[in-house]
């Protein structure tokens, strides 16, 4: 087993060193542009195409340098502690691991003030009511991620008193490990919340109400990525948790399962409209 | 609710700024006690200097539109513009002087509407 995670580290990580160095291809770049710019279904200028080409691009390189860290951290505890090599459902929170440190790595991609799509001499908008996290990201988002933590947290502490009702399980992830993930949930959670603040205090450069739309849906994006690392920390502690305390036929393990996929699931799922919805719903009536 | 800035317009940066907040706290389309976006905030938007925008924001306070409380920001006063504070005192001396004749509340403001609908009248 050991061997196997000796061969697959070094594959990942040469993977997301690529990607940092590289970016992504041509015609990976095509079709991230095509499923951001359907999602968000608003008309689009050669400016905003480029400003969210551009966007794309640095996400995907944080997402990969994201990923990168988490594998050579992954890789540090390996080397220091290769009894928690983990096996079976725990493997699933190495997963949650890596898809938090990738949507970390998107969302503080976007956490620096970017150029105005038509320049430094065009004519520029602001807007003078500040909108709120609300006007980005669903509150089940956030509502997920607190809950997810305070769950991890409830089970570690529950774990760490004693009660391992099947006892640690052989390469499973010893209680220690798992205090340790809920730990790093905790501080999941609270750098979501100062990161969405930092990244809703950044300037929004725009030439119209159209470019400001845009950025807008690219804010919403940043933001539930940051979301979504937070979530796969909690559900990664989750996972890793039940595997503990349940047994191999329970349903409890089954649900831990469900919660340890369910990151990557969120990952998918096409942008947001919600900004659109909330911040410009009389757009259409002033253009 | 938008703010717009020309580079070509013969107005200075911070004049467009401050004449547009106040129009649109004037109209009513800032309501009093709206937080406005922080100088530093809207100079990165905009793309000018902060200085532009405190300069836009004293100006705007030095009116009586804004108002700055410490650290929590700046927000749409609530006394409205200087103008309306000065119609406010007027309307305030008006009353002491109804009250000094024995003029009542009803025909005080019958007097005022009549008023205000002959200067209507006047200017149409």
């Amino acid at each position: 087993m050991m061997a196997l995670w000796w061969t697959l580290l070094p594959v990942a990580g040469a993977a997301f060193l690529l990607g940092i160095l590289r970016g992504p291809g041509r015609r990976e770049r095509e079709r991230l542009l095509a499923a951001f710019t359907e999602g968000i279904d608003l008309p689009a200028t050669a400016e905003v195409v480029a400003l969210v080409d551009r966007r794309i691009r640095d996400r995907s390189v944080g997402q990969s340098a994201g990923g990168l860290a988490a594998v050579l951290a992954f890789a540090l505890v390996l080397l220091l502690s290769p009894e928690s090599v983990p096996l079976g459902v725990t493997g699933l929170s190495t997963m949650g691991i890596i898809v938090a440190a990738m949507a970390a790595g998107g969302g503080i991609s976007a956490l620096r003030q970017f150029p105005a799509p038509r320049g430094p001499d065009a004519s520029r908008v602001a807007r003078l009511d500040a909108p709120t996290l609300d006007d980005y990201v669903h509150p089940a988002w956030i509502w997920a991620s607190a809950i997810g933590t305070v769950a991890a947290v409830c089970l570690a502490v529950w774990l760490f008193a004693g009660a391992v009702p099947n006892g640690p399980l052989d390469g499973g992830p010893s209680v220690a490990g798992i205090a340790a993930l809920a730990a790093l949930s905790l501080g999941g959670v609270a750098c979501a919340g100062i990161l969405s603040r930092r990244l809703l205090g950044i300037p929004q450069p725009a030439s119209d109400e159209r470019e400001l739309q845009w950025d807008d849906g690219l804010r919403a994006y940043a933001l539930r990525d940051i979301w979504i690392a937070s979530i796969a920390l909690s559900s990664a502690t989750i996972v890793a948790g039940s595997s503990v305390t349940f047994s191999a036929t329970s349903p409890g393990l089954y649900f831990g399962i469900l919660i340890g996929v369910a990151p990557v699931v969120l990952s998918t799922l096409r942008a947001s409209r919600r900004p659109g919805r909330r911040l410009w719903r009389n757009a259409g009536a002033r253009s | 609710m938008l703010l717009s800035i020309d580079p070509n317009s013969s107005a200075p940066p911070f004049e467009q700024v401050r004449a547009q907040i106040a129009a649109l706290a004037q109209a009513g389309e800032l309501p009093a006690g709206t937080r406005l976006p922080t100088v530093r905030r809207l100079a990165g938007d905009l793309g000018l200097a902060p200085n532009t925008v405190a300069r836009s924001y004293r100006e705007l306070e030095g009116d009586g539109i804004i108002e700055t409380r410490g650290r929590h920001g700046s927000f749409v006063s609530r006394n409205g513009s200087a103008n309306e504070r000065r119609a406010l005192a007027a309307a305030e001396a008006y009353a002491d002087r109804l009250r000094q004749l024995g003029i009542s509340t009803e025909d005080g403001i019958r007097f005022v509407r009549a008023a205000l609908e002959g200067d209507n009248r006047g200017r149409g």
